[in-house]
């Protein structure tokens, strides 16, 4: 069964599919930051994070009050774009349709892979019935 | 010419200036002088065109309110928009600010594992998105800065120069650059890196005397591609088109270039998260040092 969007066990998916891609780990084999995602218009479904050390992810789950390096948010709508591939991880940075809070020169420098990232998200079986 | 009273802030005998980025100040100069004639006659006003050789000359005449269109480079027309009240306004169609790790086609450097333990690096300036490129990708593969020197050439084109004449190993090239060189000078150079981004661009900024009109000139330049003499001087200056900045655009690159002016690169993660790190796991915020 698909896992709900933005719950804990869809962010540990997404956490196991960045640490099995092979381009994501080449060009954040020395990347550190933790960094939480949202939905704007559903402030009811609480926020997820994930924590990467050396390029793997460390923790998956609920937002837990530790600061945050980066935070993405945007509306369920535009995350159902980012995920079918509608609208890219980049194009919705850039568009400003995906709000980001953090250094714009660190996402500027791995913005390859977090691209991948991003674009590959829809490759997770989700269930946006939330 | 206009007659009488125009919108631009003054009388038909004002004359506005024109400038662009100083890497212009090489083989395609011809065209943005025909360039300056067809936007006074689209426009219906009068203005000059000159070139600036270095980023310093041209941006303190910008700064200090010399000109009232300025094609610029991204981090400059941030400055211009900020210091000296510029919008940008157009930026080429589906052109973008790439940069070109290259080295003297005789080095032995050929590919990024070769670089030496100290390197001297050619570029234009610190103060530009190439050079911030630059560094993102000796970074990307884990050279550190402490082996780099620099020799700042004042121009994009001087890089290109210095790289042939021998002054420096490593040259960060602005992709438009190497692309308009002369075939000798491209065959005498090797790119070992290339950044692909798609997210930095020059734009045309217009200043205080022409924002006025600023719908009319976005609506000139966008125009270009409709008729013939228009897609004749783009051919000549190398652009398929021209599109409008989106304020987002505006937006994202305003950050990064203040990010970066500032000296801001990362974040010290000790101060943003909950989890203990050792302070020797960090060169850079955010980065482990490679393995040694």
């Amino acid at each position: 069964m698909a896992a709900k969007f933005m719950s804990t066990e869809w962010i540990r998916q997404v956490g196991k599919q960045w640490d099995n891609h092979p381009e994501i780990q080449k060009d954040l084999k020395h990347f550190n930051a933790t960094w939480e995602y949202y939905i704007e218009d559903r402030p009811d479904i609480p926020h997820v994070m994930l924590f990467c050390k050396a390029g793997k992810v460390i923790y998956a789950g609920p937002s837990d009050g530790r600061r945050r390096d980066f935070i993405m948010w945007t509306t369920l709508d535009n995350w159902k774009k980012i995920l079918s591939g509608e609208l890219s991880g980049k194009a919705a940075l850039m568009t400003r349709k995906l709000k980001f809070k953090g250094s714009m020169m660190t996402a500027m420098k791995y913005m390859t892979p977090f691209n991948i990232h991003l674009n590959i998200l829809g490759e997770i079986p989700v269930d946006f019935d939330i | 010419m206009r007659e009488g009273n125009d919108p631009v802030g003054g009388t038909s005998a004002e004359i506005l200036a024109l400038t662009v980025d100083p890497n212009y100040s090489g083989k395609n100069l011809p065209a943005w002088f025909l360039f300056n004639t067809y936007l006074q006659k689209h426009l219906g006003l009068r203005m000059r065109f000159s070139p600036f050789e270095d980023f310093y000359a041209c941006r303190k005449a910008i700064l200090g309110g010399q000109y009232d269109l300025v094609y610029a480079n991204p981090f400059d027309w941030v400055q211009y928009r900020d210091k000296a009240g510029f919008e940008p306004l157009v930026k080429p169609r589906e052109h973008y600010d790439e940069v070109y790790l290259c080295v003297r086609e005789d080095s032995d450097i050929r590919s990024l594992a070769d670089l030496p333990e100290r390197l001297r690096i050619a570029s234009a300036s610190p103060e530009t998105l190439v050079h911030m490129v630059g560094l993102f990708l000796l970074d990307r593969a884990e050279v550190d800065r402490a082996r780099l020197d620099f020799h700042f050439t004042g121009s994009y084109r001087s890089v290109l120069q210095a790289l042939l004449q021998g002054q420096a190993q490593l040259g960060f090239v602005f992709n438009e650059v190497f692309d308009a060189a002369s075939s000798v000078v491209r065959k005498g150079l090797r790119v070992i890196a290339r950044s692909d981004d798609a997210f930095a661009f020059h734009a045309f900024c217009a200043g205080p005397r022409l924002l006025p009109r600023r719908e009319e000139l976005v609506h000139v330049l966008c125009a270009m591609t409709e008729e013939e003499g228009g897609r004749r001087l783009l051919a000549d200056l190398g652009f398929s088109g021209f599109a409008p900045v989106a304020e987002s655009e505006v937006e994202c690159l305003t950050v990064l270039a203040e990010e970066y002016i500032s000296g801001h690169e990362a974040i010290d993660i000790r101060a943003t998260s909950s989890v203990a790190v050792d302070d020797t796991a960090f060169v850079v915020a955010r980065e482990d040092p490679p393995d040694t």
